[in-house]
């Protein structure tokens, strides 16, 4: 039956019924948002101010923070211009909302509530607040479905933060383990060291968080380490995304006279 | 004695219903007593009226199934139409059984849906599932007999 189809000629369908099926998912999200409204607009006047009282100092924490970052972009972009090399535009971001519903039977995948109406496109970034959440698999026309870092069939290119070491991150099929392939015993690898995105493979921007490593396991007989590590973006908990568009890398104007021959 | 049949419009909303049903978000760990709802529909429409809900009705749900659960196109759709198979060719017996058989065979088809689908799904990638995957087949089974029930009071629907 239809299942002999390989994935690719059946996408155009897919698409067509997801487009129908996309406001049952709106309707069964409803409750949750109903229950978030209330959440909110039912909060006493003093947990409020509270609440806004924290929001304000976190605020004010951050802002600091991004001036120390802006001030080490252009510190950054400046080294690079005397390297020569290209430079990078930061990515355009755009918050999307994670729709509540049962996004997969076996796979650990999430629906969110923008679609190529967003110009979300399939392989997109999706990050939250702490960390890689994972990648888009499937667009329909309002709504997009991820696939996330710990689902088996992800994985994803990491180097240690530490020493710049690189490897390979798979999921594992639970959502707090993943585990680095193939990764020789004279690697320096530490429980604790925090893995970041490499870029390779131009899926996921270089540099944002992944995991944080839990388990570096060295036996005798063992081909490779046998390393765990816990992802940092908080994947159990529904809630907003960020969704990254990469930009391309420009050239720099002052650039040197092996450019300027390709001009 | 009049034939009556159920109008269309109660057979769309009812599998319109299942369909809904399957994605409501319940937590992690209580999603695997969440009961297959496509079956227990498709089951009953094809015990009680299958001159109105055939094996392509069913076919066709279990594929809008496959889109909403993002598996592989087809898998539901063929396991569907399986056990909707199973329930025409053995309707008018299936009729005369008590409520309590009638859950168990349908305990038995929930799991045969269940195998078809993790079957096809692990030729694709690996899949694993504990020991608790098979519960919602039981918990199907289980409110068989309020389903039954429950759709013979809805007006129109026989």
């Amino acid at each position: 039956m239809a299942f002999d189809y390989r994935q690719e000629h059946t996408n155009s369908l897919r698409k067509g019924l997801s487009t129908f099926i996309a406001p049952l998912q709106f309707l069964v999200n409803l409750p949750v948002l109903a229950l978030d409204w209330s959440g909110n607009h039912l909060k006493s006047h003093s947990e409020l101010i509270s609440e806004n009282n924290q929001l304000r100092d976190e605020n004010l924490i951050l802002k600091a923070k991004a001036q120390k970052l802006i001030e080490l972009e252009a510190q950054n972009a400046r080294l690079k211009a005397m390297l020569g090399s290209l430079k990078n535009r930061r990515e355009q971001r755009q918050i999307a909302d994670i729709i509540s519903v049962r996004a997969s039977e076996f796979h650990h995948e999430v629906i969110i509530n923008k679609g190529t109406s967003d110009q979300v496109f399939v392989g997109q970034s999706v990050i939250d607040a702490d960390g890689i959440m994972g990648q888009v698999s499937e667009v329909t026309p309002f709504t997009a479905r991820i696939i996330l870092i710990t689902d088996e069939r992800h994985a994803i290119p990491v180097r240690i933060l530490r020493n710049g070491v690189r490897a390979i991150a798979s999921g594992t099929g639970s959502l707090t383990k993943l585990v680095l392939n193939q990764v020789p015993h004279s690697v320096d690898i530490q429980i604790n060291d925090i893995l970041v995105s490499s870029g390779l493979g131009q899926r996921f921007p270089a540099g944002l968080n992944v995991a944080k490593v839990s388990l570096a396991r060295h036996r005798q007989g063992d081909e490779y380490a046998y390393i765990e590590a816990i992802p940092m973006a908080r994947l159990e908990r529904s809630g907003q995304v960020i969704l990254l568009w990469p930009n391309q890398p420009q050239l720099d104007n002052s650039s040197t006279n092996t450019e300027k021959s390709h001009g | 004695m009049v034939n009556h049949q159920p109008s269309y419009g109660i057979i769309f909303i009812s599998f319109l219903s299942a369909l809904i049903l399957t994605i409501i978000p319940l937590s992690t760990a209580n999603q695997i007593y969440n009961p297959q709802w496509l079956i227990l529909i498709s089951a009953y429409w094809s015990i009680h009226h299958p001159e109105r809900v055939g094996i392509v009705t069913c076919w066709f749900w279990g594929l809008l199934l496959d889109v909403t659960l993002g598996s592989h196109m087809g898998i539901h759709a063929l396991s569907v139409a399986l056990v909707c198979y199973m329930c025409i060719i053995l309707h008018q017996r299936l009729r005369m059984f008590p409520i309590w058989q009638q859950s168990l065979f349908i305990w038995l088809l929930c799991a045969l849906d269940k195998l078809v689908v993790l079957q096809l799904s692990s030729i694709f990638s690996p899949i694993e599932v504990q020991l608790n995957y098979w519960t919602s087949a039981f918990v199907t089974a289980m409110i068989w007999p309020i389903c039954v029930i429950f759709i013979r009071r809805i007006p129109y629907s026989h």
